[in-house]
């Protein structure tokens, strides 16, 4: 489970040590949801990486895989001796067919999931309908 | 003052300072452990308060019969080491009993992700006045080198007056110097260390300013030793100015900490040991916020503490050889 925490200011990202996805993966999806909303702007100095595992409590490789992850995304810029910070990145190339076709199933799977778990058609179109708005801007 | 008066006077800061101990943390810590902000205003908190100061009170009247029925000042040194044992007990009692109620350690952690701003940029200049301090006293004593006389003092009883000589040389004039300047040294790349290794709080700037302050306390105590034979510094200018800075930062410290209404770091109460001993190896973190008192522990768990903290010691040691013992 990710979550990330729309505050006014600082944009904070939150882990769960029990979910079964692994920490790295829940800091690399958590910042990139910040990422992609515009909560982290290019030019934006991030914490260390061992700033951001001394604040999580986590081992420093574990922030470093997700940082450089990211970094290899073209989010983020991670030369040595100096801080992390935001890249503006450039439109990503075109998805392929198949890639386009393994979000939309994601995406049918996730949804799928919402419904099962009792989540109301109307909200969760609201929060599609949320998301996409949010996405255009 | 006679011996009676100051042995008095430091019994009853011992026991002072030990009745107010589970009040030096931030307010979601009771004995050692992390409860809800304003546990010590709970009823559970109140209690074990109140047992804890009659517990304490009572140790310590009973630890100072001789004191008191005998007029045995011999027996302080006994009555301290007494007091402190049973205090550790009645302590670890109340933590342990508080520590099966206490919730568990949540598995969800939260962090910002601005690049937080710490006010701690000219946190090194704070370390000019002992360099200076220390510096100007070797100057002086080179200075006037040939009016220091051909046995100096390097040891002073409590009432100031020296009780141990040694044979004019550089090691026993400047020994003092080289033992202050290790211990600043020491002072400050703990201050670093705290920096590089734990996490930031709002309290954290001031406790290593707090450091530093200290840093400048112990140079000037040992500058003041090293002048002891040209210059008769007065008994309370000795020790009482060192002992103003270091309280006059803990009290800042403290200002800060009634103030703060920010919870503890969350370490997890099951990683702590008696609410003194943190060992964590989940935890990066080489330093954390002490449960109890001011100031930072160490993680037992992590390695490059031990390595720090045993390197600085190892150092300490090695320059107490070679300074040895200049007896004369």
């Amino acid at each position: 489970m990710v979550y990330t925490i729309h505050m006014a200011q600082p944009p904070r990202i939150r882990i769960d040590l029990d979910s079964p996805v692994p920490v790295y993966r829940q800091i690399m999806d958590a910042m990139r949801i910040l990422l992609v909303e515009g909560a982290l702007r290019p030019g934006n100095a991030i914490p260390s990486v061992r700033q951001l595992a001394l604040a999580l409590g986590v081992h420093f490789n574990t922030v470093g895989e997700a940082y450089r992850q990211l970094a290899e995304e073209g989010w983020l810029d991670l030369r040595h001796g100096r801080r992390a910070v935001v890249l503006a990145r450039g439109r990503p190339p075109a998805l392929s067919a198949e890639k386009t076709q393994e979000f939309r199933n994601r995406l049918r799977t996730l949804v799928a999931e919402a419904k099962a778990q009792g989540m109301n058609p109307p909200s969760l179109a609201a929060e599609l309908r949320a998301l996409a708005e949010g996405l255009s801007r | 003052m006679t011996d009676a008066a100051m042995m008095t006077v430091v019994y009853l800061t011992m026991v002072g300072f030990i009745l107010l101990l589970p009040y030096l943390s931030r307010g979601d810590v009771l004995f050692g452990v992390r409860f809800a902000p304003g546990v010590r205003h709970s009823e559970i908190g109140l209690r074990h308060l109140r047992i804890y100061r009659l517990q304490v009170l009572a140790l310590a009247a009973l630890a100072a019969v001789p004191l008191l029925a005998w007029h045995d000042y011999r027996a302080v040194p006994r009555s301290f080491f007494a007091v402190a044992v049973l205090f550790f007990v009645v302590f670890y009692s109340h933590w342990r009993s508080l520590r099966r109620l206490a919730p568990d350690a949540l598995p969800v952690r939260e962090a910002a992700l601005s690049e937080p701003q710490e006010n701690m940029s000219p946190w090194f200049w704070l370390l000019l006045p002992a360099a200076l301090i220390l510096a100007a006293a070797a100057v002086y004593l080179r200075l006037h080198w040939e009016s220091i006389p051909p046995i100096v003092p390097v040891h002073w009883n409590v009432h100031n007056q020296p009780d141990d000589w040694a044979l004019k040389s550089i090691r026993s004039v400047y020994g003092p110097l080289l033992v202050g300047l290790v211990m600043t040294l020491w002072t400050a790349l703990m201050g670093m260390a705290i920096l590089y290794g734990s996490r930031r709080t709002d309290l954290r700037p001031r406790l290593v300013v707090m450091l530093l302050v200290c840093a400048n306390a112990i140079a000037l105590l040992f500058s003041c030793i090293a002048l002891m034979p040209l210059l008769r510094v007065t008994a309370w200018l000795m020790p009482g100015l060192p002992l103003l800075l270091i309280v006059g930062s803990l009290a800042w410290v403290l200002w800060a900490l009634r103030r703060t209404r920010t919870p503890s770091e969350p370490t997890p109460n099951e990683c702590w040991y008696g609410g003194m001993i943190y060992y964590n190896p989940q935890d990066p973190a080489i330093f954390v916020e002490k449960r109890v008192g001011i100031g930072y522990t160490m993680n037992f768990a992590n390695p490059l503490g031990w390595l720090l903290v045993g390197g600085i010691i190892l150092v300490v040691v090695v320059i107490g050889r070679v300074i040895g013992h200049p007896g004369a």
